[in-house]
């Protein structure tokens, strides 16, 4: 079923001087599917990103987007990626629909066809009613709405999304992740990075880990985490357990004032030596988080 | 299904994409028109007010003419100046650190060198219209003798594209907003004050005027001074070739250093 990758990358290398961002990466995306780039700031997300949209060009590997090498045929490639940054960079100055007709310009949208493309769009992001309200009247989540829909505008078959839903509330975080899901049934490809896990569990079909420039793991969320976890872990603050917790024979991670104990069965935590009368952990499905824990001995979001 | 299920869209001509960053850069302009119009558009006229009218009853002519007819060409060509380095100090810093204007476009097919293109032309047409806004004023007055100064939004654009990949040369190595003020203090208020616009340069010590003769601002205002009483010499042209080498060496400079500073 599928055909040739969308995205190919192969020993993908970025330097800034001294300083190696992505370190060799190897991976591929396919049509259709929502790809997630998974860790935590500096871990060489972003640098990874800007290569496929030829925003900066890659010090050395290879790279094919489309089948088309990014360095030398941008222009041309960006006609048909659409590209959300991690800021709102929009044209505050203008109302929400003059920002719209000024990106539809970079693409040669014009008259006509530009507005009917508006119409069309403006509804899908609830933005109709906004559409002459100025960019400093609008929410963080507005905003962030309208940078989507404005990476939208010329009907592209790849969006890259930087970190789409830092630091938004619950609301417009499922309201972004609603509009991806519309973009992938369509067939659109999707790359996405975010450190927050349950975003990458929900949206993505695969995904990389990766720190310090070093893709760790590569596969679909649910049997990357059934691959190299147990099924469930238990949560508790260490100042709750007995000083000899170490011993308990379970599989655990420390960070900070917590204790992630792992186990299969939900009888293997009785042996957790709580000390008496303290707080009960939490029992959950281990996650993607666990897995970084594991992997890294950090955590994605406190680095 | 692969990627071939669709084509690729040919790209559209480069000038096109050129053209809608100075579309973008004149709709936020106009979006506040009057108070980015009116100030750079009455300073000089309030200069040739005070100077030209005031001051001068207390001269003879300079220059062979009335004093208010030698500073109008002056000012024509320091609107201009102005209006062209805040653009690309001021203005292009906010959009490239604050509010990450560039980063946005160049998610878009616009590329780099289009982007630049786009901003450079938006603000030397800007000035342009500076210069024509005291051509108008003032010849209304009867200050401007000849049909000669038809050239002065002309040379208007040439005087704001000198000064704007000037100003964007230094905005790409300033860190710290607040370092424009060495930029601005240090080296745009002396061409105001020291290129022949608001006096004629001989009256200076003759090493001063060696130093002033490597001013870009000098040979614009020798050109907008022709043009304005219809005084022509041969030297004009040397004064029109070193505007365009100032253009010429500069935009290599300024464009490869913006592209270190942003890209990356």
């Amino acid at each position: 079923m599928p055909g040739r990758p969308v995205i190919r990358a192969r020993n993908l290398r970025k330097c800034f001087g001294e300083l190696t961002a992505v370190d060799g990466i190897d991976f591929e995306v396919n049509a259709g599917e929502c790809f997630g780039i998974l860790g935590p700031n500096g871990a060489g997300k972003t640098s990874t990103m800007r290569m496929l949209y030829d925003f900066s060009p890659r010090t050395s590997g290879e790279l094919e987007v489309f089948g088309l090498d990014p360095v030398t045929e941008g222009v041309r490639l960006r006609q048909v990626i659409g590209v959300v940054q991690q800021s709102n960079n929009l044209d505050f100055e203008l109302t929400v629909r003059e920002n719209l007709e000024v990106y539809g310009g970079y693409y040669g949208l014009r008259g006509r066809q530009l507005r009917e493309r508006l119409a069309e769009l403006l509804p899908f992001m609830e933005l109709s009613d906004r559409a002459e309200a100025r960019i400093k009247q609008l929410s963080g989540g507005m905003q962030r709405r309208l940078v989507i829909l404005r990476a939208l505008v010329h009907k592209p078959r790849l969006v890259i999304f930087d970190e789409p839903t830092t630091g938004l509330d619950p609301q417009a975080r499922h309201q972004i992740w609603s509009v991806l899901r519309k973009l992938t049934g369509e067939g659109v490809t999707v790359v996405l990075t975010t450190h927050y896990m349950d975003e990458a569990e929900r949206l993505c079909d695969r995904l990389v880990i990766m720190d310090r420039g070093k893709i760790l793991h590569n596969g679909a969320p649910d049997r990357l985490i059934a691959e190299h976890l147990p099924r469930l872990v238990l949560e508790v603050g260490s100042r709750d357990l007995d000083g000899g917790w170490r011993e308990s024979g379970l599989a655990f991670e420390h960070y900070g004032d917590r204790v992630f104990f792992m186990a299969g069965e939900e009888s293997d935590f009785s042996r957790v030596p709580y000390l008496p009368g303290s707080r009960k952990g939490i029992l959950r499905p281990a996650n993607l988080e666990d897995l970084f824990l594991k992997l890294t001995g950090r955590t994605l979001i406190d680095e | 299904m692969s990627e071939t299920a669709f084509e690729l869209p040919a790209p559209q001509p480069m000038y096109r994409r050129v053209f809608s960053v100075w579309r973008r850069h004149q709709r936020v302009y106009f979006k506040f028109l009057l108070a980015n119009i009116l100030p750079p558009f009455l300073e000089p006229l309030m200069v040739i007010l005070a100077l030209g009218v005031g001051l001068a009853s207390y001269m003879g002519l300079v220059g062979g003419v009335s004093y208010a007819v030698f500073l109008a060409p002056g000012m024509m060509a320091a609107s201009p100046m102005w209006s062209s380095s805040f653009e690309t100090t001021y203005g292009t810093f906010i959009r490239m650190e604050y509010e990450k204007i560039y980063e946005a476009i160049l998610g878009s097919p616009v590329s780099f060198v289009e982007m630049l293109l786009g901003e450079l032309l938006w603000v030397a047409s800007k000035a342009a219209m500076f210069s024509l806004g005291v051509l108008l004023v003032v010849g209304s007055f009867g200050l401007v003798g000849s049909w000669w100064s038809l050239l002065v939004p002309l040379l208007g654009f040439l005087g704001g594209m000198i000064f704007a990949l000037l100003g964007i040369l230094v905005t790409s190595q300033v860190r710290e907003i607040n370092n424009f003020n060495f930029y601005l203090t240090g080296v745009i208020t002396p061409m105001y004050f020291f290129s022949g616009a608001i006096f004629p340069l001989e009256q200076l010590p003759i090493p001063l005027q060696h130093l002033c003769g490597v001013l870009p601002m000098t040979y614009l205002v020798g050109l907008m001074r022709a043009c304005c009483i219809g005084r022509f010499t041969p030297g004009l042209l040397l004064d029109l070739a070193v505007c365009l080498a100032y253009c010429a060496a500069l935009w290599p400079l300024a464009a490869s250093q913006l592209r270190k500073r942003i890209v990356v």
